[in-house]
């Protein structure tokens, strides 16, 4: 009787007891498989608003002065508090403790697990079928594009490509930097293999084959800097690019201001975007599902209705003067404290007070006043995608392959695609910009590295130009640059949790 | 005799419910004393003498031969030829005495009463030297025959014995004044009561009266400084819950106490009424602990309510009024020195790098802003703050009914913040017969909770003296009308465009958003009570606890006027989003918990025994609905009036859905969490010389899963305490009438879900996020990733906590002192674990060490029948070391407080200012350093090279300060001068740091005003070694160090009061017992040594309605710190 009351206590218990949440779990919901979590990597480059914010280290605040700050054409100015970032990035001050560099790394190992969490599953389920052979290849092209980010960024880094379930299992030593490129070049020839050359317009932007060779192309130009890169990669550079431009999938956006305005996300010239949307059932205000920092952290810091952001990203006195006279692209590229936004060139017909905390900022992710009220929020430019890999790259990376390769037939196409892009940017205008004739291989040289500053001026591309043209030191030494900045120092807290890990050269 | 004479007494209670008798006596003794003639005829059961040894013929051997005679003729008998007589009283008691003092015998009566003029029912009243004595009856009279000359003593349990000389007085009224540390005073403990003698731990009582009239409508307030171990750090904000800690910080997640109000357990006890509460126990150390498992390890405080007590019928009312005003404003920058501290920092940016914004502003439109307005006066006030309370007690046999009802009002230094309560109390217990006993509680309150004040004292910290504070009058278009709705409108000032990040203070305390919020809760239980088999009682209670919270906040349109406008004249432009916006929250609690306890009581041979056993469940639910609603651009606003600060309002936007919404988001979950215990307690002693407390509970909780092998924990405490006045070797000496030692150890539980500044209901259940979602152009394609792994085997935080101690009373019952020295060990510390290319874990890694000195000291005496005092202090030291922890918590670029391996908690780390660069050759001759990635210029701080690498960096941060204070400490004392009372509270803390965020790391988004010491600030070699250059784009005066560190040590006049007690006398015609006024003025004086509004900074309030662990000891001058001094008047009468 006794026991019969007892076991009808401790049954009782165990149902009071057992409290599941009262809102889903994954355990819940039907995830679709490897097509899920292939989903999950595009919403995981662009999260920011809760864990695990790997968008942090691709589109957020860690992002900008990593990539950016280090050119000489982008620095924080607008933010006295977040001013440090002037001397540890603009000026080559570099601390290894430095919140955004921490947040960088640790975020795009995230990302590879994630991918390598797909890899794992797929490989685990040994599945072939042709839309699992989809999915592998995002996640392949995703770590690919996650390595390239670490391997410019910090040179020799550990190179896991398996799953960690335990800490001790991603405590591995670095890898030397060709093996780090031949993962990739595995990854990405994998993934122009699989992914699909299009895809449906309910998935535009989702990644395509010509995604694959952008990126790979995009590699075999990073390779062996500072020194300049062998004819073997400009080849292998030169075909894929030929490859992207024989496909006829993309077309130069015109005018090119307009490449930046919310109605022309994905348009004919968009290769890649981390992408964000405000979505109905999220609600207003800055913290709903399909955000990304990328508008809020450039936007102008200003009052009223000029506080439409943080002005982490202002343009320096050096990209204002870097553009040829006339070139629309500096009205496209910059907003000036004091003037007019000028609608001719992708403004609103607003002016901006003169504001005392920068003279310039970056009208790239400037949008417009009724998208800004429809977010409900003052810094709400917050919808904004972030061209990552677009057409014009693809031109000019070509022009330049095709000049340092060298011989009759490449010269002139090197001179056909500089001109492409020269005239996107001139418009009707024939006053400005004018035809660049081939003369020589040095001259050209400089013609495309000049072309290539202010046609993605504010876009994260400038240092790494610098670095792999062997320009850095003579471009940024009176900044501070020296050999080593080359490759930024990992952060401590990476190395205080990995004894296999050692700091970089000279760090 | 003194210990034969207490039993006699006993003997004289226990006894007092049989008649008179008459009992025959029969005796045959030959050649025997009297003393033992007497003996016999007790020992035959029937009568008991009182008589003094000392008397002379009480040794004078007789003869007797009596059978079945009576009492009389027999003691007769006995003392012929003596000189003894003797007086029979009630209960078959006889009194033997000496014939010359039975001839002066008069006859005296009086009053007993206590501190407020209540009777004291059961006091001891004696002759000094004989055995003469009765007690008071249940109105405190009592009727006395004595000698003429002689002293009488009156003493009774928990009160000090107090003697006053006959001189021929037939009445003697008299106030006895409570012992706080009697042994025999019944204290509440876990699941019961307990005499403090029985119990081996460290339990604080403290009286409801303590905190009924002090002016915190939150009674923990009043007990800053009153009892050793208990941090209380309060909050400005009123209604807001003070930041309380007992023994150090144990995690760094939820560290506060654990609440139990009749029972119930508990977050906090801001629903009730200080003049509801009977009584407040605070349970520090393991033994005392154990019972309340895994909620016990915080520490526990424990409120009984109150309940009729018998006697007729009582009513009071209390009431009291005061005005609040801020007696320490933070100095900031008048116009003037505003004016000028601007031009030197124009001038040095200028020099720095040819920036001529400020320059510019200071030589064009500076002269368009000309106010000089101190914004911290402006936006404050002389608040007010009352009470009113009024209660009713009645008790009979069967029947204890009590009922209060007390309305609170508290305004905040802001203008416009203000909190009222009103509370309700209720109570009934019914005596149904000797074996069982119901009865219900019932708490109730409403509460309306202010608006933020922080913002705005922030704003007031940040804006310019130079922007005027008034209003100006514009002809203008309503923002609420028609297109031809103008009129004349008074609007505030914008600011300059140096502060173009900030808004004008009175623009949000008048016109910005607003809300209302109001709180309802009713806390109740029924429980009944079951007595059977003579040692054994039952009790069931359950309890309930409904709150709900309802918040309408509005955003209204504003208008405002900005005097120097690019270009132009002084224009009128909108302010904020020009959309007005309604957002309606609801939060809905509900709490049932069950407890079925039964205790059993025995006595065995020398043993005594009390045992309790148990089982409790829990259930915690919490629900929340937020919705909002925004106007259309361009459609009809949401008009300003309270009517439609709902999110049906009719008003808004319909079709846009963005922003018309029912939250989904995390900030309002949806949760429940139920628990399952079991428990056992034993007390027992021998021969109440040796004391044993052991406990032990199990909790079974419902957030972890059931394959977790720790979903029930055990914890328990084993005490031990050795009287050591009851030992024979002690019989001899005078000085100490009471002497224990006493030690315990346990392992008690931390049931904390708050990590990392994130709450998880379910820690066993990680939550999704959509924000892998995936964006193709304007499609959506939902994905889910959970947002940490669960560990299978999460547990909950331990503390391994010790106690050993030594109490004693000494002096007769004078000197009360305690010492005790704990030390905890939290184990186990749930962290969230990130690791690179991991997602988090949520673990348990990591151990917390506490460990300090209590010490408490008090001294009672009644000096004469006018004069009587106590003193009481009281000290405690604190040692808070990480021992460890699996995720350090690290300070941030503007923010200090760090919690990592090998350090106290929460601790400030930065750079160590030695002085300020003076010129460029100084600058050469130190270490080149490069702090915030800058170099440094003359005018900026020198930090030392702690490392000694030649350079001065990131690596050169070190600790700079701790926020928990070596010692705090208390003291308080009372005199009492016939009808008058007063009383004195002062409280302390020493050895602490606070760092001041304002004025040095806190990030600006523009020019915020300066401090009024930075007129001072360098401006050239030799003008400063310690104020660096003005100047907010150097950097390196802006990292965290040792210029922000303060000294947080205080010394504070708490409390003041003044009280005068009306004569008895007087007031018995208008069948008044008790009248007393009072003056009570807090925080009169503190003598502290930072610059901020007050030296307390609590942890800043957390999501779980906590105070932060981590993070505590940060002055962001705002008004959470603006301590006021409250002076209040009041009365209280009881009829």
């Amino acid at each position: 009787m006794t026991s019969v009351s007892l076991i009808a206590l401790f049954s009782g218990c165990s149902k009071y007891l057992d409290r599941k949440p009262l809102q889903a779990t994954l355990q819940d919901l039907n995830q679709g498989g490897l097509e899920g979590q292939a989903i999950g990597l595009y919403g995981t480059i662009r999260n920011s608003a809760s864990a695990p914010y790997a968008g942090d280290g691709f589109v957020g605040i860690g992002y900008i002065p990593m990539q950016g700050f280090r050119s000489g054409d982008q620095t924080v100015q607008s933010d006295p508090g977040a001013a440090g970032y002037i001397t540890a990035y603009s000026n080559f001050q570099y601390s290894k403790d430095d919140w955004a560099n921490g947040v960088y790394w640790d975020r795009h190992y995230q990302m590879i697990q994630i991918a390598n969490i797909l890899l794992q599953t797929a490989d685990s389920l040994q599945l072939s079928d042709p839309a699992s052979l989809i999915n592998i290849a995002e996640a392949k092209w995703f770590r690919a594009y996650t390595f390239f980010d670490l391997v410019k960024n910090y040179g020799e880094v550990p190179l896991i490509t398996n799953r960690i379930y335990q800490a001790s299992d991603g405590q591995i030593p670095k890898s030397p930097i060709p093996a780090i490129y031949d993962q990739i070049d595995a990854d990405l020839t994998f993934a122009e293999a699989n992914l699909p050359s299009a895809q449906p317009s309910t998935q535009v932007g989702r990644l395509v084959q010509n995604a694959a060779r952008m990126l790979h192309a995009k590699t075999y130009l990073m390779r062996d800097a500072p020194s300049p890169t062998s004819g073997a990669n400009w080849q292998k550079c030169l075909s894929l690019c030929q490859e992207i431009i024989d496909s006829k999938q993309y077309e130069l956006f015109s005018p090119y201001w307009a490449i930046w305005k919310t109605q022309n996300e994905n348009c004919s010239e968009s290769i890649f975007e981390v992408q964000c949307q405000q979505n109905a059932n999220t609600g207003a205000g800055w913290y709903t599902t399909y955000w990304s920092w990328w508008g809020t952290e450039q936007g102008v810091r200003g009052s009223g209705d000029w506080n439409l952001g943080w002005g982490w990203n202002n343009p320096t006195p050096n990209l204002v003067n870097a553009y040829e006279a006339g070139d629309p692209r500096k009205a496209a590229t910059i907003l000036f404290s004091g003037q007019s936004d000028d609608p001719a060139n992708g403004g609103y017909g607003r002016t901006l007070p003169p504001l005392s905390n920068s003279a310039y900022w970056n009208k790239k992710t400037y949008v417009s006043p009724t998208e800004q009220a429809a977010a409900g929020d003052p810094t709400g430019a917050a919808f904004v995608n972030t061209r990552v890999f677009r057409y014009a790259d693809v031109i000019l990376m070509a022009a330049e392959a095709a000049n340092e390769i060298g011989g009759a037939a490449n010269d002139t196409a090197a001179e056909a695609w500089l001109e492409q892009i020269r005239a996107r940017a001139r418009g009707n205008n024939s006053a400005v910009l004018p035809y660049i004739q081939y003369q020589n291989q040095a001259q050209f040289r400089l013609a495309i590295k000049q072309e290539r500053r202010v046609e993605f001026g504010m876009e994260m591309e400038r240092f790494y130009d610098l670095v792999r043209w062997g320009d850095a030191q003579s471009v940024l030494g009176g900044q501070g640059y020296q050999p080593k900045n080359e490759y930024y120092p990992i952060p401590s807290a990476a190395i205080s949790g990995n004894p296999n890990l050692v700091q970089n050269p000279n760090y | 005799m003194k210990l034969t004479f207490v039993l006699l007494l006993a003997g004289i209670l226990q006894v007092s419910a049989k008649v008179n008798g008459q009992s025959a006596v029969s005796l045959k003794l030959i050649n025997v004393p009297i003393a033992k003639a007497l003996k016999t005829i007790e020992n035959q059961g029937d009568y008991r003498f009182l008589y003094n040894n000392n008397l002379k013929d009480i040794s004078a051997k007789i003869n007797i031969d009596v059978n079945d005679a009576g009492i009389k003729d027999v003691l007769d008998k006995l003392f012929v030829g003596t000189d003894l007589t003797y007086k029979m009283l009630a209960n078959n008691l006889i009194v033997v005495i000496s014939n010359a003092l039975a001839i002066q015998d008069i006859k005296i009566t009086g009053k007993v009463t206590g501190e407020n003029g209540e009777p004291l029912t059961g006091v001891t009243v004696t002759v000094k030297g004989t055995a003469i004595g009765t007690t008071t009856d249940n109105t405190g009279t009592f009727t006395l025959t004595v000698p003429e000359k002689g002293t009488l003593v009156f003493s009774s349990i928990g009160y000090v014995s107090q003697e006053v000389a006959i001189n021929s007085q037939s009445v003697i009224d008299l106030k006895l004044v409570a012992s706080r540390k009697s042994m025999d005073e019944v204290v509440v403990i876990g699941y019961g009561s307990a005499t403090k003698r029985d119990l081996t731990g460290s339990i604080v009582k403290v009286d409801g009266k303590q905190v009924a009239d002090k002016p915190n409508p939150n009674p923990i307030s009043s007990l800053q400084g009153q009892v050793a171990g208990l941090s209380v750090v309060n909050n400005a904000t009123p209604g807001s819950t003070p930041d309380v800690r007992i023994r150090g910080t144990i995690s760094i997640g939820s560290v506060h106490p654990l609440y139990v109000v009749d029972g119930n357990f508990q977050d906090n006890i801001s629903f009730l009424n200080p003049n509801d509460i009977e009584s407040i126990e605070i349970l520090k150390d393991p033994s005392s602990l154990a019972i309340f498992g895994v909620k016990g390890a915080a520490g526990v405080i424990l409120v009984t309510t109150k309940s009729a007590k018998a006697g007729k019928v009582t009513v009071n009312f209390n009431t009291y009024y005061g005005i609040k005003d801020l007696v320490d404003p933070i100095q900031m920058a008048n116009g003037d020195q505003f004016r000028s501290i601007l031009t030197q920092e124009g001038q040095n940016r200028y020099n720095d790098n040819g920036n001529t914004t400020l320059n510019n502003f200071v030589a064009n439109d500076m002269a368009q802003w000309t106010g000089n307005t101190d914004w911290i006066k402006s936006i404050t006030q002389t608040a007010h703050t009352s009470l009113t309370n009024i209660s009713v007690s009645a008790a009979s046999d069967k029947n204890r009914f009590y009922m209060g009802a007390g309305y609170n009002t508290d305004e905040g230094l802001v203008q416009g913040v203000k909190y009222d309560r009103i509370s309700l109390s209720l109570q009934d217990q019914y005596t149904i017969n000797k074996h069982i006993k119901v009865g219900f509680v019932l708490n109730g309150s409403r509460e309306n909770l202010p608006w933020d004040q922080n913002g705005p004292m922030t704003n007031a910290l940040q804006v310019a003296p130079i922007v005027p504070g008034g209003t100006k009058s514009f002809y203008s278009r309503n923002p609420y009308g028609s297109l031809t709705d103008s009129a004349n409108y008074d609007l505030y000032s914008t600011m300059p465009t140096i502060q173009n990040t900030l808004s004008n203070p009175f623009l949000s305390l008048y016109q910005g958003s607003r809300q209302t919020d109001v709180r309802d809760r009713i806390v109740g239980n029924i429980f009944v009570e079951v007595n059977f088999l003579k040692n054994f009682t039952f009790r069931a209670t359950g309890y309930g606890d409904f709150g709900t919270e309802s918040k309408n906040s509005y955003t209204p349109l504003q208008n405002q006027y900005n005097p120097d406008p690019f270009p132009g004249a002084p224009v009128v432009i909108p302010y904020g989003s020009g959309l007005t916006s309604v957002t309606q929250t609801n939060s809905d609690i509900k709490k049932y918990q069950t407890d079925f306890i039964l205790n059993w009581k025995k006595q065995i041979g020398n043993s005594n025994l009390s045992a309790t056993g148990g089982f409790t469940t829990t259930y915690i639910g919490n629900f929340f609905l937020h919705g909002q609603i925004a106007q259309a651009a361009g459609a009809d606003p949401i008009p300003n009036d309270k009517r439609f600060w709902y999110i049906t309002t009719g008003f808004g936007d319909a079709s846009n859905t963005s922003a018309n919404s029912i939250s989904q988001n995390g900030g309002y979950p949806q949760w429940e969490n139920t628990t399952v215990s079991g428990l056992v307690r034993v007390l027992y002693n021998y021969k109440n010389k040796y004391y044993l407390n052991g406990s032990l509970r199990r909790d079974w909780t419902s957030s972890w899963l059931a394959s977790d092998p720790n979903q029930g924990q055990t914890f328990w405490a084993l005490g031990a305490a050795w009287e050591v006045t009851k030992e024979s070797f002690m019989d001899n000496q005078q000085f100490f009438n009471f002497l224990k030692l006493k030690g315990s150890i346990g392992v008690l539980g931390n049931a904390n879900t708050f990590v990392n500044g994130s709450f998880f209901p379910y820690p066993a259940y990680p939550g999704i996020s959509a924000n892998s979602s995936a964006v193709f152009g304007s499609h959506i394609i939902n994905a889910y990733t959970t947002n940490y792994t669960a560990s299978p085997n999460a547990q909950w935080e331990t503390v391994n906590s010790s106690e050993i101690g030594l109490e004693f009373v000494a002096l007769k019952n004078r000197l009360h002192f305690e010492v005790d020295y704990y030390n905890k060990l939290t184990k186990n510390l749930l962290v969230q674990l990130q690791l690179a290319g991991q997602e988090p874990q949520l673990v348990n890694n990591g151990d917390i060490r506490n460990s300090g000195f209590e010490f408490a000291a008090g001294w009672t005496q009644s000096i004469n029948q006018d004069w009587s005092f106590s003193v009481n202090a009281n000290l405690t030291t604190y040692k808070n070391l990480v021992e460890s922890i699996g995720q350090p918590l690290l300070a941030d670029p503007q923010n200090p407080s760090q919690t990592i391996e090998g350090e106290p908690i929460g601790y400030f780390v930065g750079y160590k200012v030695i002085g300020v660069y003076q010129t460029y050759a100084d600058i050469l001759k130190s270490p080149p350093s490069s702090v915030n990635g800058q170099p440094v210029a003359p005018g900026d701080l020198k930090y030392a090279d702690i490392n000694g690498d030649g350079k001065v960096n990131g690596e050169d941060v070190t600790s700079i300060g701790n926020p928990t204070p070596k010692f705090g400490y208390g003291g308080s004392v009372n005199v009492t001068w016939k009808q008058l009372e007063l009383g004195v509270e002062v409280n302390g803390v020493y050895g602490n740091q606070i760092y001041r965020e304002w004025a040095t790391s806190m990030q600006q988004n523009s020019l915020y005003n300066y401090p009024s010491y930075d007129i001072n600030a360098w401006h050239g070699p030799g003008t400063s070694n310690w104020i660096p250059i003005v100047d907010a784009q150097h950097l390196n005066n802006r990292a965290p160090s040792s210029y922000g560190i303060e000294d947080g040590s205080y010394i504070r006049i708490r409390n003041l009061q003044l009280a005068y007690n009306f004569p008895t006398t007087m007031m018995a015609k208008a069948h008044i017992q008790n009248i007393k006024v009072f003056v009570n003025v807090q925080n009169l004086k503190t003598w502290k040594n930072n610059l901020g509004f007050s030296p307390e900074y609590g942890g800043f309030e957390n999501a779980a309605g906590g105070a932060s662990a981590t993070s505590f000891g940060v002055d962001v001058g705002d008004a959470s710190a603006t301590l006021p001094r409250i002076i209040t008047g009041g009365i209280n009468v009881t009829f």
